[in-house]
């Protein structure tokens, strides 16, 4: 398993960028571009031009290596990523998602511009915790409930064999 | 029509047989163009309501929502309807139970008339990510109604209910409110019970409402909040008070770097003349954290959807492959995988990788921290101000397909709305102007139990701006003037 550092695009040198090329010959080089946004990573929508035609325009920061960037993710990090969330994904998919985990968790490696030394993580907004007595409170319109089983047999919920 | 008149039409529409079927018809030959609703039952709902509780008779005075027809999106449950959540996964479910905000108002005599379609599990900007189709938007079809509660938007605004319910995790109740041009309030986070919503993003949601009537938008809300057993995180109701010195002041955020688009510039720019000119007084403040939001509460959203996302297996309910013989494993990844919609996916195993043993300090804390610092920030500028102001969207309502915005462009736009739900503070969307025959919104935030506060300054502004119709909307039409019913007939 080979996990590249994250570096914002901004910090990242051309020579980041090379050494995760040669660190693994997995690391393939993809560049891509997103509709609308100004450079710099500032959410906002460009204006059409006077033919209606929108700029294509990079996502986030600059461009690192002739205009290319580091894939932040291994083919292999994503397979296992979908085994842990039961999904099952076909060659096709497995080509999209990886496009679109790599430009989330891209954008996500803005975060580490800010300090966020000494400051508690937040949770929940409700700070106090509430609990409830410890009593059964008894569901008796099962059939409402049944009614939404894929497969019953008399009023066993049916799934194939365990072993 | 005046506002109240049409109050009392709603109210009057499904009592007779004749208003009430002739707004039935009404309703199916607008949803024919608009496919707000992916349930339109009335019957279905007159049953579930009256059932509900103390039937109101007709001659108490039991609250003011008495008849009043009312959608649901389709991710809060309301008994024997379905509850899609407008996935193909759970596309033949049907809701056992009924959330609490529904209950309570069917307590006070509103009726249930229908599910409404949204971004599957409320995931989008569009309600183009539904799994049983697309919604559009009645001020211009090519559009779309904005997300992920665009049925409940569009349904309202094209006057097929007199209110709608939607929930807001990240400006899923507002943005769509912008959309449509009409008010869209996300209350404070806790007052109203999650008892009912399909959970996506715990922390960050809560269910909210649309209308096109402030005073609506007021009613629906005192009745549905409060504190309730079955929602350990919903709290008492504690209001907070009126503004300083009876003049509003409204902190105006430097947007800095954050480009709008023209339309939204030019609605920005008449917003604050506006204000200026109802006597609000308007004071700059900084937010420079608000550039870290969407990262962090993209982060928040996908981890906890997909711990809460995990129950949808394919074993108890919900869609299963058919002659399905494997093993239970093997069913659930093949369940999830086909049951599924693309964002979903993406969302879940974002979520699932920032969550994995040695991504979470980098990625989950790290957001949580950066959501202190912006919690912090917001209170902070709360000290000076009584009220914020903010854009809903970067963008006015856009086209659907490939001529609108990509998913990629959708999230990050939601920078102005998810810093309400990051912080847990009320925000109510507001119809500011129109550009181009479009509807563009702007929106106030609060501090915690603002809620009065929100919808007083928005009372104002309607004397500026008032809610547009847009060019399918028709008033609702009871059987006869009021004054032929009789009092409480």
């Amino acid at each position: 398993m080979t996990v590249i550092p994250f570096v914002p695009n901004s910090k990242r040198q051309a020579t980041d960028v090379q050494a995760a090329k040669v660190f693994s010959q997995n690391i393939l080089p993809v560049y891509y571009r997103v509709k609308f946004f100004s450079p710099g990573g500032a959410p906002g929508v460009r204006s059409p031009d006077k033919d209606g035609n929108r700029p294509w325009v990079d996502t986030v920061g600059d461009p690192v290596f002739n205009g290319f960037r580091v894939k932040i993710m291994e083919r292999e990090e994503l397979d296992i990523t979908a085994q842990l969330a039961r999904l099952e994904l076909s060659d096709e998919e497995t080509k999209r998602f990886e496009r679109a985990v790599v430009q989330m968790l891209e954008y996500f490696s803005k975060m580490r511009e800010l300090d966020v030394e000494g400051l508690p993580p937040t949770a929940q907004m409700t700070q106090t915790n509430r609990t409830r007595k410890d009593v059964a409170i008894v569901y008796r319109d099962t059939e409402a409930i049944l009614v939404n089983a894929p497969e019953l047999e008399d009023r066993f919920i049916v799934i194939p064999n365990v072993l | 029509m005046h506002k109240s008149e049409e109050r009392y039409s709603w109210s009057r529409i499904l009592a007779d047989p004749t208003p009430r079927s002739s707004w039935m018809q009404f309703v199916r030959k607008q949803d024919d163009q608009i496919h707000a609703f992916l349930q339109f039952d009335p019957e279905l709902g007159r049953e579930v309501a009256s059932a509900a509780g103390p039937a109101p008779s007709e001659s108490s005075c039991i609250g003011s929502l008495k008849g009043i027809p009312f959608a649901v999106k389709d991710n809060i449950a309301v008994r024997n309807f379905k509850l899609t959540c407008g996935s193909k996964l759970l596309k033949d479910f049907i809701s056992p139970y009924t959330a609490t905000a529904v209950q309570r108002l069917m307590e006070r005599g509103a009726v249930p008339v229908g599910k409404t379609n949204l971004d599957e599990f409320g995931m989008g900007s569009s309600t183009e990510n539904s799994g049983l189709g697309m919604t559009y938007n009645p001020w211009d079809l090519e559009r779309v109604p904005g997300g992920s509660s665009g049925g409940s938007a569009a349904a309202v605004a094209a006057g097929m209910v007199s209110f709608a319910l939607g929930s807001d995790t990240g400006g899923s109740v507002r943005q769509p409110a912008a959309f449509c041009g009409v008010y869209g309030l996300k209350p404070t986070y806790g007052t109203v019970s999650r008892f009912g919503l399909v959970a996506y993003a715990s922390s960050l949601e809560v269910i909210g409402v649309i209308a096109r009537d402030i005073s609506m938008v007021r009613d629906v809300f005192s009745v549905m909040r409060g504190q309730d057993p079955m929602d350990h995180s919903s709290v008492l109701y504690n209001e907070a008070g009126p503004a300083k010195g009876g003049r509003f002041t409204v902190g105006v955020p430097d947007l800095g770097s954050i480009s709008l688009h023209e339309e939204v510039q030019i609605s920005w720019e008449k917003t604050l003349d506006g204000l200026k000119s109802l006597d609000f007084h308007l004071k700059q403040i900084e937010l420079p954290t608000l550039e870290y939001l969407v990262s962090a509460y993209y982060v928040i959203a996908c981890a906890e959807a997909s711990a809460n996302l995990a129950r949808f297996d394919g074993v108890r309910y919900g869609a299963r492959s058919a002659g399905f013989s494997g093993n239970p494993e093997q069913l659930v990844r093949l369940s999830r995988s086909r049951g599924l919609g693309d964002e979903v996916k993406l969302r879940i195993l974002l979520g699932t990788y920032v969550l994995r043993s040695g991504f979470q300090d980098q990625y989950y804390l790290r957001a949580q921290r950066i959501r202190t610092a912006i919690r912090r920030e917001f209170e902070g500028a709360f000290s000076g101000v009584d009220l914020i102001l903010m854009p809903v969207y970067p963008c006015g309502p856009f086209k659907w397909g490939s001529e609108g915005l990509d998913p990629f462009s959708q999230k990050l736009s939601d920078i102005f709305t998810c810093s309400a739900n990051m912080t847990g503070l009320p925000a109510l969307s507001f119809p500011a102007s129109l550009e181009n025959s479009l509807p563009i919104g702007m929106q106030f935030l609060g501090p915690p139990f603002a809620e009065e506060r929100l919808l007083q300054a928005c009372e104002r502004f309607a004397q500026v701006f008032p809610v547009p119709a847009c060019p399918l909307y028709r008033p609702p039409q009871a059987a006869g003037p009021r004054d032929a019913e009789g009092p409480g007939a």
